[in-house]
């Protein structure tokens, strides 16, 4: 079930919230059962055959978590995460497998065509951290219900956050302690979902047709423009879906009166890729951090194993997010960018500070007397290289992603066509220019696309986050029927497919 | 404590004004959707609005529920420009146009699915008649094959998917809204789906725009290639309905492309392929006594005269009336006893033609 559909806003959530609320103080473990069953109708709604794959992987885990309790030995570490490893090994990456050898080695093995059980990367990273957790001593003793409720939690479920066990325990095992419910809490979580489903549904989709229409066509050419636009585009798609989901995850997680940890926090605004990774994605780089490059030695081994483990940590988040070469070199040119940061930092005057994923707060946190020109030159040049890098994160192909970038400096830089501007000729805007008489001039087909791409960078540089936003929003007669609105808005714009792009990785 | 009071009550405000204005909302935008009804789906058309009837795969299933009508025009973007008031003119037949550009036979089997079933559910009036115009290309197709996905909540029976109907803005914008503002799309009922093609486009020039010959193949592709694959069809998608509906006429044509599809033929070397399509084909179906075949596409006259055609396969709107009237009048009528004759004529023409003399 897609958070965006009607099935889910206007069957799934009220059922779900409505359940929830009657249970809770009377009996809290029925409350936290009827989570779970939501939360197993709401995976196994995309496909039966999934729920049976997570299911298997949830007692599996407890499996190893409960026989750790009893005696925590390395070997059980080894089998659990090797389990977890193998399953996504063998749902993500074996056509990839398969392709590469036939690749090299010149083979003609079949390829398998398994259908990518959605979220898997999700809950299988979670699980391994819990796993970790557990095998270093950080977790307690959890009952089978708290467990599955923790993996399989619906906002969270398919597309993050990943979350530790330390955040959200406490709250699954306090569900029934506080009596009653917390109705600011419940409403600004409303909010932040409204906010969040208007970024994906509004927003982002409208970016994504003219971004499909550019790469569902590069055999035809493509020009400098309509190139250079498409990477921009992409990374405002990128940018909105993937916030939009999370926004919607935390609200959900706050009507539930669950906070989940925040994932994505302004990162088009920081200053170097660094501070990027501390924005983007924000809980995959602590599991990485935490799992990955401390454990490889972190910066305790002089500066050249540093780098090293960097680069492997980037490598493993690039294969994460997807099977294919072009995730694998997403990934490598950003941790080559990370890494050379590192070093010039280090031979800077800057003190070597952080790991990759470290929560420290992003310089532009700090109170500065007024934005300097450098700083303004530092977001640039990081907007930039992301922005080449999503490219190889969106394309298909190596020869896709190459092309689209030969085209922005080899092809001759003209007005972009009709038919890509067209995209964001949404239907309620004919009404606006027709209103104000300027759609019969000759630019009036990009109108849209250029006020789209204006705001759209306004808001990923200047504006605050939408927790922020609903955090500050007032609980007047005006603003409820301001996000009435919204919401009718987004309802009545989910018609047509659309699907979430975190969903495979 | 006072304060928080005002909180709760702030909190209650708030929370009246998001629900009340989405339940508005909705009300009045449902409500909008279901008066106008711009695909036909609860019910028919009201008789003051414009509508734009212009979206086939949605809007075909409501016109065969709803509409009044004895006879329909099947088939693909070769029946669009058909006026259906000729049927009524020629044949005294109250026919209703459901065509789907591109069509393949699984579409003609879902459309004769709604149009049948609701014919036994409605009774007024009987069907007494299908024109089902066949295109040989698509008919050894995968059997489930649709040009374009069905939109479920038109086609099912499931009233709760049917918030994606009432509650969708490109429902509500284009075709309930802006109609009512721009007027100039009203689509005439006779003439639903007609190409955008003008008068002046029908002519070699025109024609020449959109034709790349079909690049040359040196081997002939054996005559049987497609046969099962037309069998698999015919068995799933089409003849099931002829054999339910014996009261039901089914007029069969096969449309008039331009000589220029029969070059293309030439080109691949595959001519005698394409006519042992029609004549099995055919012969299958002349085997129902509820069945006439009627052939155009070996019409000399029409099909090498580009004043009759925007492109190399679509012909005017003349030439849609010139074929109803050769349907009424029984002209142009295959059977058993002359078949041979006529796919002599077509494969005569097709390998005989001057095609240096057309000026491309």
């Amino acid at each position: 079930m897609l958070f965006n559909s009607y099935i889910f806003i206007f069957l799934f959530l009220p059922v779900c919230l409505t359940g929830f609320y009657l249970l809770k103080d009377r009996a809290p473990i029925a409350a936290k059962c009827w989570l779970i069953g939501l939360s197993l109708w709401f995976y196994g709604y995309f496909n039966l055959g999934y729920l049976a794959i997570m299911l298997f992987s949830i007692a599996f885990n407890y499996g190893i978590y409960s026989w750790m309790l009893k005696k925590r030995g390395r070997l059980t570490l080894i089998i659990g995460v090797a389990g977890n490893l193998g399953l996504l090994l063998y749902f993500k990456y074996t056509d990839f497998l398969i392709d590469s050898t036939n690749v090299i080695f010149k083979t003609d093995i079949p390829l398998r065509h398994i259908l990518l059980p959605l979220g898997i990367s999700f809950f299988t990273f979670q699980q391994i951290g819990f796993i970790a957790d557990t095998y270093r001593g950080e977790t307690k003793r959890y009952g089978f219900i708290d467990y599955c409720l923790f993996v399989c939690f619906f906002p969270q479920l398919i597309a993050g956050p990943i979350v530790g066990h330390e955040q959200m325990m406490p709250q699954i095992t306090a569900i029934g302690s506080k009596k009653g419910m917390d109705g600011e809490k419940f409403c600004r979580g409303a909010m932040l979902f409204i906010l969040g489903l208007a970024k994906k549904v509004l927003i982002a989709d409208t970016f994504g047709k003219a971004v499909d229409m550019t790469y569902g066509a590069l055999g035809d050419g493509v020009d400098a423009s309509q190139a250079i636009l498409t990477i921009l585009f992409y990374t405002l798609q990128l940018y909105f879906d993937f916030s939009g989901y999370c926004d919607m995850a935390l609200g959900l997680g706050r009507m539930l009166g669950i906070d989940i940890p925040v994932n994505f926090d302004s990162p088009y605004k920081s200053r170097d890729i660094t501070e990027f990774w501390k924005r983007w994605h924000i809980t995959l780089n602590k599991f990485l951090t935490k799992n990955v490059y401390i454990p490889l030695g972190g910066n305790r081994k002089g500066n050249v194993r540093t780098y090293v483990n960097l680069l492997a940590v980037f490598l493993i988040s690039g294969v994460w997010h997807g099977a294919g070469v072009t995730f694998i070199i997403w990934g490598l040119l950003h941790g080559i960018i990370y890494v050379i940061t590192r070093m010039v930092r280090s031979h800077g005057s800057h003190k070597d500070t952080g790991n990759v994923g470290q929560t420290s707060k992003p310089s532009n946190d700090k109170k500065t007397s007024g934005i300097r020109i450098a700083d303004i030159l530092s977001i640039a040049f990081t907007f930039i290289f992301v922005n080449i890098a999503w490219v190889f994160f969106r394309a298909e192909t190596v020869k896709d992603a190459i092309t689209v970038l030969k085209s922005c400096v080899m092809t001759p830089l003209s007005i972009p066509s009709r038919n890509f501007a067209g995209n964001f000729n949404l239907n309620e805007f004919w009404y606006v220019l027709k209103i104000l008489h300027i759609d019969r001039f000759i630019f009036a087909p990009y109108i849209m696309m250029v006020i789209y791409t204006v705001a759209g960078l306004i808001v990923v540089f200047t504006a605050p986050n939408a927790k922020t936003v609903a955090d500050r929003s007032a609980f007047t007669l005006r603003n409820g029927i301001l996000y009435g609105i919204l919401l009718l808005w987004c309802v009545v714009s989910l018609s047509g497919v659309s699907t979430f792009l975190y969903f495979n990785f | 404590m006072k304060e928080a009071l005002r909180h709760d009550k702030s909190i209650v405000r708030f929370v009246a004004a998001l629900l009340v204005t989405i339940a508005i909302g909705l009300i009045l935008i449902g409500a909008a959707v279901i008066y106008v009804d711009p695909f036909f789906h609860y019910h028919a058309p009201i008789k003051w609005y414009p509508y734009v009837v212009d979206d086939q795969v949605d809007m075909n299933p409501g016109l065969a529920r709803h509409m009044d009508y004895d006879s329909v025009l099947l088939g693909s973007s070769m029946t669009v420009a058909f006026d259906t008031d000729r049927f009524m003119q020629d044949m005294g037949l109250k026919t209703q146009k459901l065509s789907y550009n591109g069509a393949y036979p699984k579409d003609q089997a879902n459309i004769m699915d709604i149009v049948f079933d609701a014919k036994e559910a409605g009774g007024a009036t009987p069907l007494k008649r299908v024109f089902l115009g066949i295109d040989e290309l698509n008919y050894s197709a995968d059997i489930m094959q649709t040009k374009f996905p069905i939109t479920d909540y038109l086609y099912d029976e499931n009233p709760f998917n049917d918030v994606k109907y009432i509650w969708n803005k490109d429902v509500l914008l284009d075709y309930v809204i802006k109609p009512l503002i721009d007027r100039s799309d009203k689509s005439e009922w006779n003439k639903i789906y007609k190409q955008w093609w003008q008068p002046m486009h029908y002519n070699l020039a025109n024609v020449r725009l959109y034709y790349t010959p079909a690049p040359m193949e040196p081997d002939m592709t054996p005559v049987d290639e497609y046969l099962a694959g037309i069998d698999r069809n015919l068995d799933v998608n089409i003849l099931p309905y002829i054999e339910a509906h014996p009261e039901t006429e089914f007029t069969i044509f096969y449309p008039p492309y331009s000589i220029l599809y029969w070059y293309d033929a030439k080109r691949q070397e595959q001519i005698d392929t394409i006519v042992a399509k029609y004549d099995h084909m055919t012969r299958r179906l002349l085997e129902y006594d509820n069945v006439d075949v009627y052939f155009f596409m070996n019409d000399e006259s029409v099909i090498t005269d580009f004043d009759n055609y925007a492109d190399h396969t679509h012909y005017s709107p003349e030439v849609c009336d010139y074929m109803v009237d050769c349907m009424s009048g029984e002209s142009h009528k295959v059977t058993t006893d002359n078949l041979d004759e006529e796919l002599k004529i077509l494969r005569d023409l097709a390998y005989n033609y001057d095609y240096d003399s057309i000026d491309l």
